[in-house]
């Protein structure tokens, strides 16, 4: 499945417009807002996501982007307090559209979020580890502003909407499982280069 | 990608139990050791038990060799209680102190009543009776607050000898020349409140009711139908509502329901079979009131048993045992409420008798459930109070009635348990009995786990 993700990327890469060199790299942290309230009582509210993006113009005013993103926290269950942690790693692939204006550019995007979950819960009734791969998908507005040498600084604000199911191989079988729901806001600002 | 650790810093206090299929059922009231004879010395004649407060030690009267055993509890050994002075003398009866320190001993021979410190295992005197109102000393009871002791005297209106108990003297005697009664009396007890004393006399079959304050009779516990037929053995239900007295007669099963309030014979208890009160010598009630239990010393068809009486109906449930026992005579509760002490006079053996716990009370299930990310534990909670009678050591939960599935044995400390991974859709009922220290289990308690906590 990784696999996959990781020809896609390539492929994304391969498709931008060498020609337009129009090509924004950045590094990029956020605070992820939970959505859902079962998230949100085990974890909290939310907590930092962390990653890269790249941003490539395909023509006109039209950019692909990819991104990897991380985000882990640990918390603690309702009623019984079980510990457990959760981390989720994204790979978003998609489309922007940039419209300039004075000192940059604003954007909006939309795309696939291939999300791997992985939760470790510490107790002795459920399997202590599930992992597993799910896709969602993001919505995505900001601003690139032009920094001086060619930086740029993107203050953005997206919305990801993903939903992963419990593994099939319940060792339990009266354990239940439930459709984790990762969804969230993100607010947060990039520093990166434009290649150009 | 970032390798993560998760720090263990918290265990949830829960066990997930395999289902294990055992055999068990509750335990009926059993002889769970009997004290051979050869821990007592030869021809032992024994007679009455006492244990002391604390429920370390019981002493056991032994007529024929005038001396009195004391048992440790714990590691049920024997060992003489000292007489350097040999001031026992056919010691029959035997009661204790409440506060535990020492016990008085009738001596049914030289009209005396022995004092034995219970901390050096010594007789240590006699109660002082300058009036030379001990006669024939029969049984002993203190009030419940200690400051005064009563001794029947078995003599022809012998009446009943007054102790202070701070000075160990006597300071008068209860007499009733009038009725006349306290004649022959042959055993007292105290309303749990300590205002009342009954007193059974076999010389005309009666009981008498002496106000303890003053000492004085006030009148004969009023018997219609004259079931009183040489009462050996008095005994009240904690709340003081109701008494027992046990007529050691023969030729038909009695033990007489008093009501205290009215002070009037009211019945007979129920016997199911008619062998299981015949002839019935002594009596106790358990702390929580719902059992008696009675020594037949009878030579009837059943031999020699401890029959049960159930309180609430009046009615014996069963006996203990035909084969445990040997001309059963005295017999005491433990204060904990575990197990009774039976003297057999017929083999000078000491049986143990377990009493099973009852039943676990409060009983309650509610369902719950532990939400993760990506799953649902689904579990039920129980939870249960200790019985009233008995201390158990664990407790054993089971999914049937057959108490054949064991889901869990939990300490007798613990009053709730979480049962995980629970189909939510399914509705469980739950089985729950008390264990005490001798292995003996209490009837189940059971719930159905319907509602949500």
């Amino acid at each position: 499945m990784l696999k996959n993700k990781i020809i896609v990327a390539l492929l994304f890469v391969g498709c931008l417009n060498a020609d337009e060199h129009d090509i924004l790299l950045e590094a990029k942290g956020a605070y992820f807002l939970a959505s859902n309230d079962t998230f949100k009582n085990i974890y909290g509210n939310g907590g930092g996501i962390y990653g890269a993006e790249i941003t490539g113009k395909v023509c006109d005013s039209w950019y692909l982007f990819a991104s990897a993103d991380f985000f882990s926290k640990n918390g603690c269950t309702c009623i019984f307090n079980t510990p457990t942690n959760v981390s989720i790693a994204n790979i978003g692939l998609g489309i922007k559209y940039l419209v300039p204006f004075c000192y940059g550019d604003f954007y909006v995007g939309l795309g696939v979020l291939p999300t791997h979950l992985r939760t470790f819960d510490d107790s002795p009734n459920v399997p202590f580890k599930d992992s597993k791969w799910g896709c969602g998908g993001i919505a995505k507005t900001g601003f690139f502003i032009n920094l001086p040498c060619n930086f740029l600084l993107d203050i953005f604000f997206d919305y990801s909407f993903v939903k992963i199911s419990c593994p099939d191989s319940c060792p339990t079988p009266f354990t239940q499982p439930r459709k984790a729901n990762v969804s969230g806001f993100w607010f947060g600002a990039g520093l990166g280069y434009r290649f150009n | 990608m970032q390798k993560l650790f998760l720090t263990l810093t918290a265990i949830i206090g829960v066990i997930n139990v395999s289902h294990t299929m055992v055999r068990a059922e509750p335990n009926p009231n059993t002889v769970i050791y009997t004290i051979p004879n050869n821990n007592f010395e030869n021809f032992s004649q024994l007679a009455f038990v006492a244990i002391t407060p604390d429920g370390t030690k019981a002493y056991v009267t032994d007529q024929e060799n005038n001396h009195v055993n004391v048992i440790n509890v714990a590691t049920r050994t024997v060992a003489l209680v000292a007489d350097p002075d040999n001031l026992l003398n056919e010691p029959f009866a035997i009661a204790i102190k409440p506060d535990g320190t020492q016990a008085y001993v009738s001596n049914f021979s030289n009209n005396t009543v022995a004092i034995i410190d219970i901390a050096t295992n010594t007789v240590i005197g006699t109660v002082v009776d300058s009036g030379a109102t001990i006669n024939t000393p029969y049984a002993i009871a203190f009030t419940p607050d200690g400051t005064k002791a009563y001794i029947t005297n078995k003599a022809v209106f012998g009446g009943v000898s007054i102790v202070n108990t701070a000075t160990n003297t006597v300071t008068g005697l209860v007499t009733d020349l009038v009725t006349p009664t306290l004649s022959e009396s042959t055993a007292v007890a105290f309303t749990p409140n300590g205002s009342l004393a009954y007193v059974a006399n076999i010389a005309n079959n009666t009981v008498s009711i002496i106000d303890v304050a003053s000492d004085t009779v006030l009148r004969i516990v009023n018997d219609p139908d004259n079931t009183f037929q040489l009462p050996l053995g008095i005994a009240f239900t904690p709340d003081g509502t109701k008494a027992y007295v046990a007529n050691d007669q023969f030729f038909a099963p009695s033990v007489s329901i008093v009501n205290v309030g009215t002070g009037t014979v009211t019945g007979l208890v129920n016997d199911i079979n008619p062998q299981t009160l015949l002839a019935p010598f002594n009596i106790v009630i358990t702390a929580d009131g719902t059992t008696a239990y009675v020594t037949i010393s009878s030579n009837n068809n059943l031999g020699s048993t401890v029959s049960m009486i159930n309180v609430a109906t009046d009615t014996v449930t069963g006996i203990v045992g035909n084969s445990d026992f040997a001309i059963p005579t005295g017999l005491a509760i433990t204060p904990d409420g575990t197990q009774i002490y039976v003297v057999n006079q017929g083999n000078s053996t000491i049986s143990i008798i377990g009493i099973p716990p009852t039943n676990p009370i409060n009983f309650q299930g509610c369902k719950t459930k532990n939400v993760f990310l990506m799953r649902t534990d689904f579990i039920n909670k129980l939870s249960w109070e200790a019985p009233a009678s008995g201390v158990p050591v664990s407790y054993n939960l089971y999914r049937d009635a057959a108490l054949t599935q064991l889901i869990t044995a939990v300490p007798g400390t613990v009053t709730q348990y979480y049962d995980h991974n629970r189909n939510p859709k399914v509705t469980y009922t739950y089985y729950l009995t008390a264990v005490d220290a001798s292995g003996a289990m209490s009837p189940a308690s059971s719930v159905d786990v319907t509602k949500s906590c």
